[in-house]
């Protein structure tokens, strides 16, 4: 049971993080729909890091490492995302392209760094860095819910964040208030690819001691982004959806026995519950925030004063 | 009399310019990924393997195997283009079917299902398939016109639930129940002689035929129907799903419900005619919708567009599957990269239209 809970509070930690990540780019205004991809590609900056780290090496140095790097790698996929705002493109699509493009590249990587054509990733050296044992308290779980804190905290309280939010919610108004629109905009994208890097590198942790690349970041993005929606720009209901969330990817746990194995529940279930319970929880919340984002953003880019 | 600067920008403007140079842009760096790709992967033997990536059933010795590799190209290009269908189709709608993916999977796991489990002849495998993947895409129609939830969020996680039903389901018609390998049918649709075109190719059906005249209908529903009139509607207007009006709703259920069963069809094609199998330890409808979006979005969402481009990537799959084993993944990884470079030209295509409209193309 102690097991389950640690499971249940780190998942629901990784989707803080991510959620939050989301949380930049969609009050900027921009739809993150690449947010998988880019968990991806943090889990792949963050793992490469770990392994490259030398042995003795101080934990205190290691683990900003590794976290760095992976938010880093992250930061690095939003590239494109953060293109299309001054470049107009189609949000949906660049953010899809960059979930397609995430795992054959990480997979072309495994093989390249791996032994044979193995599609699994070495996490072992990861998870000796940031400290977790079995029925302990991992120190992910802390340095997550600190990161995830640190965001919150840019978002609400800095000048930075509620100027990010005037230029998500009202493009025009914040032009003619002397804010520029679109590096604030770009700068959000790129905050949601740090934040999402990193917790890329908590999904793949979470997972155990091997990751199988070829699955990416297990639909976790998606589910933080289904939290987001469902949250309604409120973060009460954003956090209890991730906890909701949290503890249904726990309950199907790591190696797909999980607390409720021997229940006699049909096969593929429980991995599939969060996705289930995602879609319950959109269906919910009636309309939603992303197409009235979407339109708003299409708007102002047809304004063509998307300059930087 | 003077070509001024005026008349440039008319013409780079102009649709025509639009339809020819984007096509030629994309094809330029497809020809420079796949090298910088092969360069990467294979230092020494790069030229030689873009090569054959390019050649793909040319490279064949004699005119036999040449005419049969065409076949085979042809046989995964008719179920590459109805899933670029099954995109392109809600796009014209101003929808984003993203959960492609989940009704590729489905469609492929009936006819599979209905083939291997229970023998049933091919028609109903075929009808199986579309009636799958059509409820797949119905319910995230539901979703989108019932309680406005986005259509590209529900359909990225009904893809998750419909791999995890398929995986668990295929796994079983598994000898010895492993979670590796892959499931085939064989040929089982009849060729009706058209094999004996392709080198007595017996992956040659008539699912190739019957994929341009889907896209055939595609463009006479879109352009000459009423139902098309009204699907092109709701992409005019982003915000009239945000309002309780019964007929956007329906043309939301019914473009994601043709889209859904057009990808089944698109897996029941490629897997009934022979052309594919279902590999258990990767989710294939993962490349396939790589290629798919890429086919669509370089289109310009056209249906006969769509099937052009459906037809040069499959030649690059096929291609780099023939140079090596890891070509695989670089095409895909590839056409992830023109879907992001599509992402920009969809604006290209269409930035004369809005000039127009604002009456900024003046002579």
């Amino acid at each position: 049971m102690t097991a389950f809970l640690l499971n249940a509070a780190l998942f629901t930690a990784v989707l803080l993080l991510c959620c939050l990540g989301g949380r930049f780019s969609e009050r900027a205004g921009v739809f993150p729909l690449g947010l998988e991809g880019l968990m991806v590609f943090g889990a792949l900056g963050g793992l490469a890091c770990a392994n490259a780290l030398p042995e003795g090496m101080s934990r205190w140095a290691g683990i900003p490492l590794c976290l760095l790097s992976a938010g880093m790698a992250g930061l690095a996929g939003a590239l494109p995302l953060a293109a299309a705002v001054p470049l107009k493109g189609d949000p949906v699509w660049t953010g899809t392209a960059v979930n397609l493009l995430s795992v054959p590249l990480a997979l072309l990587a495994a093989r390249m760094t791996g032994e044979g054509s193995a599609d699994v990733m070495d996490t072992v050296r990861a998870i000796e860095w940031l400290g977790e044992k079995q029925g302990q308290l991992p120190l992910l779980l802390p340095i997550v819910l600190a990161f995830a804190a640190l965001g919150q905290a840019i978002l609400a309280g800095t000048r930075f964040g509620i100027r990010l939010r005037a230029c998500g919610e009202n493009a025009g108004q914040s032009l003619f208030a002397g804010l520029q629109v679109g590096r604030t905009r770009v700068l959000g994208v790129l905050l949601c690819g740090f934040f999402g890097g990193m917790g890329g590198l908590g999904a793949v942790l979470a997972q155990g001691g091997s990751w199988n690349v070829g699955r990416g970041a297990m639909g976790l993005g998606f589910l933080a982004l289904a939290a987001l929606t469902a949250g309604r720009r409120k973060k009460t209901a954003a956090l209890a959806a991730a906890v909701v969330l949290g503890t249904a990817c726990a309950l199907w746990g790591r190696s797909g026995e999980g607390i409720l194995g021997g229940a006699g529940l049909p096969e593929g279930t429980l991995e599939a519950l969060p996705y289930l319970l995602a879609l319950v929880a959109l269906a919910l919340c009636r309309r939603g925030t992303g197409i009235m984002r979407n339109a708003e953003s299409e708007e102002w880019n047809d304004g063509g004063s998307c300059e930087m | 009399m003077r070509y001024g600067k005026t008349d440039r920008k008319r013409f780079l403007y102009g649709s025509a310019a639009r339809s020819l140079v984007v096509p030629l842009l994309f094809l330029a760096a497809i020809l420079l990924l796949g090298l910088a790709g092969w360069a990467y992967l294979c230092p020494g033997r790069a030229g030689e393997k873009f090569l054959v990536m390019l050649q793909n059933f040319i490279s064949g010795r004699t005119p036999g195997e040449r005419a049969r590799l065409l076949g085979q190209t042809l046989a995964r290009t008719a179920s590459l283009c109805l899933c670029a269908l099954a995109i392109a189709l809600p796009c014209r709608a101003g929808m984003y079917n993203l959960g492609v993916a989940g009704q590729y999977a489905l469609g492929a796991g009936a006819a599979l299902v209905c083939a291997l489990e229970f023998r049933l002849p091919w028609a109903v495998c075929v009808l199986a398939a579309a009636a799958l993947g059509a409820v797949w895409g119905a319910l995230c129609g539901a979703l989108k016109g019932g309680r406005n939830v986005s259509e590209a969020l529900s359909g990225l996680l009904m893809n998750a639930v419909a791999l995890v039903l398929c995986r668990n389901k295929l796994r079983s018609l598994l000898s010895g129940g492993g979670t590796l390998g892959v499931l085939s049918t064989g040929p089982m649709l009849p060729t009706l002689g058209l094999d004996g075109l392709f080198g007595g190719e017996p992956t040659v059906t008539p699912a190739i035929p019957a994929a341009a005249l889907a896209a055939a209908a595609v463009y006479i529903v879109l352009e000459r129907t009423r139902a098309g009139a009204a699907v092109k509607a709701a992409a005019l207007n982003a915000q009239a799903p945000m309002y309780p009006d019964p007929g956007a709703g329906r043309t939301a259920l019914m473009t994601l419900t043709a889209a859904g069963a057009l990808a089944g069809l698109g897996a029941a094609a490629q897997l009934l005619s022979g052309a594919g199998g279902w590999s258990l330890s990767r989710q294939p409808a993962v490349g396939m919708v790589c290629a798919a979006a890429a086919a669509a979005l370089l289109g310009g969402m056209d249906p006969f567009g769509t099937l052009l481009w459906a037809f040069v990537l499959q030649h690059l799959s096929d291609g780099a599957a023939l140079a090596d084993g890891r070509g695989p993944l670089l095409t895909e990884a590839i056409y992830a990269v023109l879907v992001g470079l599509g992402a920009f030209a969809f604006f290209i295509r269409h930035a004369g239209k809005k000039r127009k409209e604002k009456g900024g193309e003046k002579p």
